[in-house]
């Protein structure tokens, strides 16, 4: 469960990223945050992952208030929360496994568990036959559903997947947008961030609408409004 | 830990050159070091050696007698600075000098005028260490001994200078070598700082991923320390492969320059192995792990 308190998050006086978002997201949820660019749902992400910390509010992530956590704690809260970016941020010298496995590796994993984790997250995401290929010889929607995997590696309560199909077709979209949709059915809260009207309005599920920093906008079941 | 010594060796032979050459300036430095410390235990040694040659000749009167120069010996022995002396009866002293003089007939010529032999006893002081040369002649000087010797003070005071300036040359040179190391230290510091600062530049990508996949702050800065005591002990390695044979070129030479003195440079080296190249790796690494771990905190925001 995450729940944002009146959270303002303001980078000087006169600019306002965040103000008093009020926000619950229940464990298992599917929820997609909307606006244009600039409207703020990145800077919810970095507060999310404690990149950034609320100017004013508080934000309790499974039950645990982490408004001010504490710096060597910042790790173990970045295992719960798996995120996927825009821009793919692959090793491009290593293999999808490899990349796979490089989460896994640096959080002090043994080869014998990583030998058994990756294949079956690269599995899920439908790389099982491409673990050996670099990035460069895979499409954009492949890349990403390798991101995907290795933000998975941890089984993390909740993904969030920050514009993951701004770099795609439609084509490549819809099979990410539906390898997020499998992944919640398997219990992790799923936050998509996107601009992608289309996208939002394929999924029909609870749609929150971001404009200037303010929630506009918070139903069930709705579609991309603005 | 393996597999922070297997990033931190990731890292070190991806940037293969920049390795290279950043090991090679180190063994440059710790070469150039250590030429200027063999070059100060030669010259400590060669110091000692003549050091050891300085004894101070007493001439006594010619009216002292064997007993009485007998019975001086026996007193000064007591004293703690000095080592020993070696009696010398003024018959002996009069064979060396006829000796020494033996190509200049003339001279001979006029001792044999002599009716008696003119020299007097002589005692032949050895000291324990140089430093007390200046103690001992103003035991010589006071009023038990001076009656009895024939002697021209100043001469001491030249010798007493030479070595002196022997000790201000030592002085010197230890002086240098510890500004020499002084000044390669803060050289080796910056570079292994840049090292480490473009090493973290070109890993900006691994270490973006590993902070948001939640990697510990020290599995991320580890490598980097890592690396730079690979960049030390590698360079410290290379310098001992070239060092060694060097002393075993120069040992030769160095015989002949210290007139058989039984001085071997290969195996000075070698019994004080521990106190120059143990301290010179602890160094190193403490140079590296230094410099490594403010570059990492300042360039390397996890």
């Amino acid at each position: 469960m995450i729940i944002f308190q009146n959270i303002t998050k303001a980078y000087s006086p006169a600019s306002c990223a965040l103000q008093k978002v009020n926000l619950r997201i229940e464990k298992g949820e599917f929820v997609s945050i909307v606006g244009q660019s600039g409207a703020g749902k990145s800077t919810l992400v970095k507060i999310l992952i404690a990149e950034e910390r609320p100017t004013e509010g508080k934000i309790i992530v499974g039950g645990k208030d982490i408004t001010n956590i504490r710096h060597d704690e910042i790790p173990f809260l970045r295992r719960k929360i798996g995120v996927v970016f825009q821009d793919f941020k692959l090793l491009p010298r290593k293999t999808i496994f490899e990349n796979t496995a490089f989460a896994l590796e640096v959080c002090g994993y043994s080869n014998k568990k990583i030998k058994v984790i990756v294949p079956q997250v690269l599995k899920i995401v439908g790389l099982g036959d491409k673990q050996d290929r670099f990035p460069k010889q895979l499409s954009g929607g492949e890349q990403q559903r390798a991101v995907i995997a290795r933000a998975l590696v941890y089984q993390p309560e909740i993904l969030v997947a920050d514009e993951p199909t701004g770099n795609l077709d439609t084509i490549n979209s819809r099979e990410i947008v539906d390898i997020l949709k499998k992944i919640n059915l398997l219990g992790t809260t799923v936050l998509l961030l996107s601009h992608d009207r289309e996208i939002v309005n394929h999924l029909r599920k609870r749609v929150i609408t971001l404009d200037k920093g303010v929630v506009i906008s918070d139903k069930q079941n709705s579609l991309y409004l603005i | 830990m393996l597999r922070l010594l297997k990033f931190a060796w990731q890292n070190f032979s991806r940037n293969i050159w920049l390795s290279l050459v950043t090991i090679i300036i180190i063994i440059l430095s710790l070469f150039l070091i250590n030429l200027i410390i063999i070059l100060n235990i030669l010259v400590n040694q060669s110091l000692n050696y003549y050091k050891n040659k300085v004894d101070i000749s007493v001439f006594l009167k010619p009216e002292v007698t064997r007993e009485q120069a007998l019975a001086i010996k026996d007193e000064l022995s007591g004293n703690a600075e000095i080592k020993e002396i070696q009696y010398e009866s003024r018959e002996q002293s009069l064979e060396k000098l006829k000796e020494r003089y033996q190509n200049n007939p003339l001279f001979l010529e006029s001792l044999k005028e002599l009716e008696n032999n003119p020299l007097g006893e002589t005692l032949i002081i050895k000291l324990r260490q140089i430093e007390d040369y200046s103690k001992v002649i103003s035991i010589l000087q006071s009023e038990n001994y001076n009656k009895f010797i024939e002697i021209n003070f100043n001469i001491f005071s030249d010798i007493k200078k030479v070595i002196n300036k022997l000790d201000g040359i030592s002085q010197k040179i230890y002086q240098t070598e510890l500004i020499t190391v002084a000044i390669f230290g803060i050289i080796i510091f910056f570079l292994i700082f840049n090292t480490i600062r473009l090493a973290i530049y070109s890993h900006r990508e691994e270490i973006a991923i590993m902070r948001l996949v939640g990697a510990s702050s020290w599995f991320i800065r580890g490598p980097f320390l890592l690396e730079s005591i690979l960049y030390g002990f590698f360079a410290w390695l290379a310098n001992l492969v070239f060092l060694f044979p060097l002393l075993n070129f120069i040992q030769p030479y160095l015989e002949k320059f210290l007139d058989g003195d039984q001085f071997n440079i290969f195996s000075y080296f070698s019994q004080n192995f521990m106190p120059i190249f143990g301290w010179q790796l602890i160094i190193l690494i403490f140079i590296g792990v230094f410099s490594s771990f403010i570059a990492v905190h300042k360039y390397l925001k996890v």
